[in-house]
């Protein structure tokens, strides 16, 4: 198992991220459109209000809100998981980039998109798995977390397959995402005492 | 400039949902020139990953191949993107 990551190399991780996309992030519940946003969810059913403030970081074009302080550690996001959470979210990002308008459209109007944008999302995560602890994450766990996005049993089975095929993939050495590519730029050079042992030739 | 906002919104909504089915069969993959597509629960054809981004992201070429697979989630059957190297004992179907 290599080193902990420590808190001021999560906020220096998180200021290259937001330089290189040029992203802002906030505190998810300093946010009143965040409030709206939840409320909004909660009437319709889709997700529990304080689920949503302290669970789940969301993406809105260029802003990221955050359920936590960056580089404070707490309940549900100790440090590793905050750097993962930026790379995930910053494909969002590229999401939003390349797609256009038609991102937000169908991410909100199509439930299947939003299982396909977010699969490729925890794309990241399992890179950023595999590069810190030199193993495949699980990744049907990830797919099924799409049940709390509203999306259904057969988009989470079409994610699933995309994971799976993912992973395979990312233990050949693929680094499929571009927010991954610029998280593990600065990571290989600033924090290498972070990634997973490399088997002897 | 509501009404053409609104417009828009339409516009882009329509650019995916108001296309007809491409009529695959859910769950199935396959390479199109060097990009890896899973066809959705809608039965749209959909794209995984450009293997010629993924091989400028990861340091050398990449391909997009079958593969089946024994891991640790079970077996995994379908396209994606692999080392080009790997091409002479995985072949491309």
């Amino acid at each position: 198992m290599s080193a902990e990551i420590q808190p001021d190399e999560v906020v220096s991780f998180w200021r290259h991220m937001q330089e290189r996309f040029g992203t802002t992030t906030v505190n998810k519940a300093d946010a009143v459109e965040m409030q709206i946003v939840a409320g909004v969810l909660d009437v319709l059913g889709i997700l529990d209000k304080e689920r949503f403030l302290e669970s789940f970081t969301t993406t809105l074009g260029r802003k990221i809100y955050t359920p936590f302080e960056v580089g404070s550690p707490n309940d549900g996001w100790d440090l590793w998981n905050q750097v993962v959470v930026c790379v995930h979210e910053h494909q969002h990002v590229v999401q939003h980039d390349r797609e256009g308008l038609s991102f937000e459209v169908s991410y909100v109007a199509d439930r299947a998109a939003r299982a396909r944008f977010e699969a490729e999302a925890y794309r990241s995560n399992l890179e950023m798995h595999f590069w810190r602890f030199g193993t495949p994450m699980r990744s049907r766990p990830l797919a099924e977390l799409l049940q709390d996005y509203g999306c259904r049993p057969e988009d989470v089975e079409i994610a699933a397959h995309s994971l799976a095929l993912a992973n395979v993939s990312v233990r050949r050495g693929a680094v499929l995402n571009e927010s991954t590519r610029a998280a593990l730029d600065w990571l290989d050079n600033h924090a290498p005492h972070l990634r997973a042992q490399q088997p002897a030739a | 400039m509501v009404k053409l906002l609104l417009l828009g919104l339409v516009a882009v909504a329509c650019s995916t949902a108001c296309r007809p089915p491409d009529g695959c069969v859910p769950r199935s993959t396959r390479c199109l020139v060097n990009r890896s597509q899973i066809c959705d629960a809608d039965r749209y054809w959909r794209e995984l990953s450009d293997c010629d981004r993924v091989s400028a992201q990861s340091g050398g070429p990449f391909a997009c191949r079958y593969v089946d697979e024994e891991t640790e989630e079970g077996r995994v059957v379908g396209h994606t993107c692999m080392p080009a190297t790997d091409a002479g004992s995985e072949a491309s179907r």
